[in-house]
């Protein structure tokens, strides 16, 4: 996994001063790495306890104290159709603010930030799981790589959760 | 035309105003008590003269003509010229209903609608004719001095004269010269003269600098006014208000070098701002600008000119205001609320500091965490206390709706208030206003009789209703107690079966106390036919739900033919939720006290099964259970809580009885760990409305807990536990 980054990482420096860049924080799930746009990322937490909620939609793993405020932690695997696994010392919690909310979003780590050209991102290929692809915004291919930026309002949504939650 | 409600100018105006206005409702019912308080009267008038002001210079021309109309009359009743009467008051506090209606418009964005113009006839008649001749006392004194009032301090309809744009020309185009208006104009008043003499300038210069106390002044020998009542008010109003202090400033100001500086010139005018409502510096804010620099020198030489000193009571006081403007802020609640959420999470690192100090041993550690244990606990308290207000607030409307329904239903009531002052969160005065507004309309209506029934039962003709809040260790106690016909238990016995709302075996087995409660069942309206008033049986029910949702009780205690008495008990703020922890699962969770009536140890041997239901027999009744622990592993997922199989029950339990509308109802928790104080949470938007929780929490330790919201608990699982 780090060999990946190292690739996509040498890749950015290379293309850094060409046209309209974004920065993204990568994070990975399941051996693909994903990646949030750096200006909705709050912060970057290392697993702590987090209390369940009796009643809670089962995407969402329960609530954690962020310096007084309580903050929903979801479960990000869940929301991409995959396996749950149990955290270990590299699980993270993002914490990402959208328009209207605060909410962490459980990852199995964390990398870096890349920047990404905007010419880079290509639309979502029909490749995948339906759930996954609901929320991306798009990929970004570097050699073998692939970069999937997530589009953060809508993997928040509660509409969009509830539907996943009835199927 | 439409007015920009979103403009902070008009935001400022309309709050104001709405206090203004709120503060005039009981100012006017008082006042038919008290015709002839002159301070009443003072700050009546003021109240007109301040909205009219703003009216004037947002050009609200409809608020300003009936604004105008009554300010005119009260200038006469506080001059002795008129009295009050009850025709007058008629159509005064109609006045102030249009006022009302014209606000609501302005806020919905609206433009305001004319008054009625037989009102404003009316009104004019009053002031021009009246019904009671010239106050005997004043005599023709008053008659010169009232005379000037109304021209300088209120033009027709907010129009500004031409003197007085001149003058306010003058004193835009040479700021420099500001502080020379005033003085012109007072000795002008003073000393019959056209021109201030540098000399006149320097003395009155040196009275004000620094010693704003000054009562009377040597060198302005004019003659002592025949009005030393007003005098000594007046005099008395100037020590007090504090304005003395801004006197001496501008006096100083002044000196230091004859001319204003910009900042003072600044200053000038925010002063003025505050009581003129002239936002800013154009000369439109006619009266504050023209009448504030009037005043400036005033304490310093109050009693020297009759007639300012009678205008003179007035704008000290509303000066007085300003000067208490410019020392608050408005804040939004919501930052409240954060400083609110740094200051619990201070508290939490003390209390990890606290801990290590205990572990470490280090005795220089001590006293710097005593210290900052003691800065917390007062940081907290201060904090709390910004977002108190008086009761006051909400108090201050029921003196206009007791008269009125009293009025409208013929009844003659009356309305005692104490404890006004007796503070509380500001969310909780708000929440309370609605709740309370129907209790003591229901005591109007339904409590006190007509006065034919009170003296048929030989009761003094007149009603009391007694309004009182005070605070009561964590909570405050209201009290609201009317004199009236009382409730008869058995009356609402019948009713209840009538209404087919209880069987007549359990209504039979009702106490006293149980039927009282009955008023606030759904659906349960005791009044034979419905009025305006009150009675069409949602109030009661609605009543005591927004009071239980403030965490309050409701209890209420009658006697046939003395009278009823409702007691409201609630948290002194909504931020901080005394709560019971307990244990399920080895997690905690916080149970609302407010509903929490006792506590026992769960004996599996004295529990039943009743139509597939446990209960457990208590004092010989029978009460359901409520395990809590099956109700989170039943609806929790697979990944939350442990699965147990429900067998990893501990060998004690513990009951906490809670009563719910009449139900007592057993929750069984694993383990009861106390009373905590906890700062409520509400979960973030993906959890909103989830059933059974309130809310959640942040422990002493760090952790989070759930606050469990027990009607909705047991209204969305009752059924299935």
């Amino acid at each position: 996994m780090a060999e990946k980054q190292a690739v996509i990482r040498q890749q950015d420096a290379g293309q850094a001063d060409a046209g309209v860049a974004n920065q993204w924080v990568t994070f990975s799930l399941a051996e693909e790495t994903y990646g949030i746009d750096v200006m909705r990322v709050q912060e970057v937490l290392p697993m702590s306890e987090i209390a369940p909620v009796p009643g809670a939609p089962p995407y969402v793993l329960g609530i954690i104290n962020l310096r007084g405020n309580v903050v929903t932690v979801i479960d990000t695997r869940m929301r991409f159709g995959l396996e749950s696994r149990e955290t270990d010392s590299a699980s993270r919690i993002v914490v990402i603010e959208t328009d209207t909310q605060v909410a962490g979003i459980l990852v199995d780590s964390v990398a870096e930030v890349v920047s990404v050209q905007a010419e880079e991102v290509d639309a979502a290929p029909n490749v995948g799981n339906e759930e996954s692809s609901r929320y991306i915004y798009g990929v970004v291919s570097r050699g073998d790589e692939l970069l999937i930026l997530v589009d953060v309002n809508k993997l928040l949504t509660k509409e969009e959760w509830q539907e996943v939650a009835s199927l | 035309m439409g007015i920009d409600t979103e403009d902070d100018i008009v935001q400022d105006f309309l709050v104001e105003s709405r206090e203004i206005l709120d503060a005039l409702g009981g100012q006017l019912v008082e006042l038919e008590q008290r015709g002839d308080d002159r301070e009443l009267l003072n700050a009546v008038f003021r109240g007109f003269h301040t909205i009219k002001g703003g009216a004037g210079f947002l050009a609200l021309d409809p608020l300003v003509d009936v604004c105008h109309r009554t300010e005119d009359l009260f200038n006469l009743l506080r001059n002795g010229e008129r009295q009050v009467t009850a025709e007058l008051m008629d159509h005064v506090l109609q006045a102030l209903d249009v006022v009302n209606a014209q606000f609501d418009r302005l806020e919905a964005g609206e433009h305001p609608e004319e008054a009625p113009g037989e009102l404003l006839r009316a009104l004019e008649q009053l002031a021009e004719t009246g019904t009671v001749a010239t106050g005997g006392t004043v005599g023709g004194q008053v008659e010169s001095l009232a005379e000037p009032v109304p021209e300088e301090a209120h033009p027709e309809s907010g129009d500004i004269s031409d003197d007085e744009f001149e003058q306010l020309l003058d004193a835009l185009e040479e700021p420099e010269s500001r502080p020379a208006s005033p003085r012109d104009e007072s000795a002008d008043d003073a000393m019959g003269d056209d021109e201030i003499s540098e000399d006149e300038f320097e003395a009155i210069l040196d009275q004000l600098h620094g010693k704003g106390r000054h009562q009377g002044i040597p060198e302005q020998d004019v003659p002592e006014p025949d009005l030393p009542g007003e005098q000594a008010s007046n005099a008395g109003d100037s020590g007090d208000s504090g304005d003395s202090g801004d006197a001496g400033d501008s006096g100083d100001a002044g000196r230091d070098d004859d001319l204003i500086t910009e900042d003072e010139f600044e200053r000038l005018l925010d002063e003025l701002h505050g009581k003129g409502r002239g936002p800013d510096t154009e000369p439109v804010g006619e009266t504050a600008r023209h009448k504030q620099p009037v005043d400036q020198p005033k304490p310093g030489k109050a009693p020297a000119q009759p007639t300012e000193s009678a205008a003179g009571a007035v704008e000290d006081k509303a000066r007085a205001a300003a000067s208490r403007t410019e020392t608050t802020v408005r804040v939004d609640t919501a930052k409240l609320d954060d400083i609110m959420n740094l200051v619990g999470e201070l508290v939490l690192v003390r209390n990890r500091l606290s801990t290590l100090r205990q572990q470490v041993g280090d005795e220089r550690l001590g006293p710097a965490v005593g210290d900052l244990e003691l800065v917390t606990s007062d940081l907290q308290a201060a904090v709390m206390q910004t977002r108190m207000q008086p009761i006051k607030k909400v108090f201050g409307r029921f003196p206009r709706l007791v008269r009125d329904l009293a009025r409208g239903l013929g009844k003659s009531i009356e309305l005692e208030m104490r404890g006004e002052d007796t503070d509380l969160d500001k969310n909780l005065v708000e929440a309370l206003a609605d709740p309370l507004i129907h209790l003591v309309r229901n005591s109007c209506d339904h409590g006190i009789e007509s006065p034919e029934e009170r003296k048929a039962a030989g009761k003094p003709a007149t009603g009391r209703i007694t309004l009182s809040a005070e605070q009561e260790g964590d909570h405050i106690l209201l009290i609201i107690a009317d004199d009236g016909k009382g409730m008869d238990p058995d009356a609402l016995r019948r009713k209840v079966v009538e209404k087919g709302l209880m069987d007549p075996e359990t209504a039979a087995r009702l106490d006293d106390t149980d039927c009282f409660n009955l008023i606030f069942m759904p659906g349960f309206s005791t009044k034979e036919e419905i009025s305006d008033v009150s009675g069409r049986g949602v109030g009661m029910d609605v009543v005591k739900t927004r009071i239980s949702q403030l965490n309050g009780t409701v209890d209420i205690s009658s006697q046939l033919g003395v009278g009823t008495t409702l007691r409201i008990k609630v948290p002194l703020t909504l931020a901080i939720l005394p709560t019971l922890m307990v244990t399920l699962d080895q997690r905690k969770f916080a149970l609302p006290m407010s509903v929490v009536k006792e506590i026992f140890e769960l004996d599996m041997s004295r529990t039943k099964e009743v139509d597939g239901r446990r209960v457990v027999m208590v004092r010989n009744k029978a009460m359901p259970l409520f395990f809590l622990d099956r109700w989170i592993r039943r609806i929790n997922n697979a990944h939350a809580f442990g699965e147990e199989g429900g067998d990893g029950r501990p060998q004690s339990q513990q009951v906490v009885t809670v009563v719910l509308g009449h139900q007592p109802i057993g929750f069984v928790v694993d383990e009861v760990l106390g009373l905590e104080e906890v700062v409520i949470k509400p979960l973030g938007a993906m959890l909103q409305g989830l059933p059974g929780l309130a809310g959640s929490t942040i422990t002493g330790d760090g952790r989070i807990s759930l606050i469990i919201d027990i009607p909705s608990l047991v209204k969305s699982y009752g059924g299935m536990l």
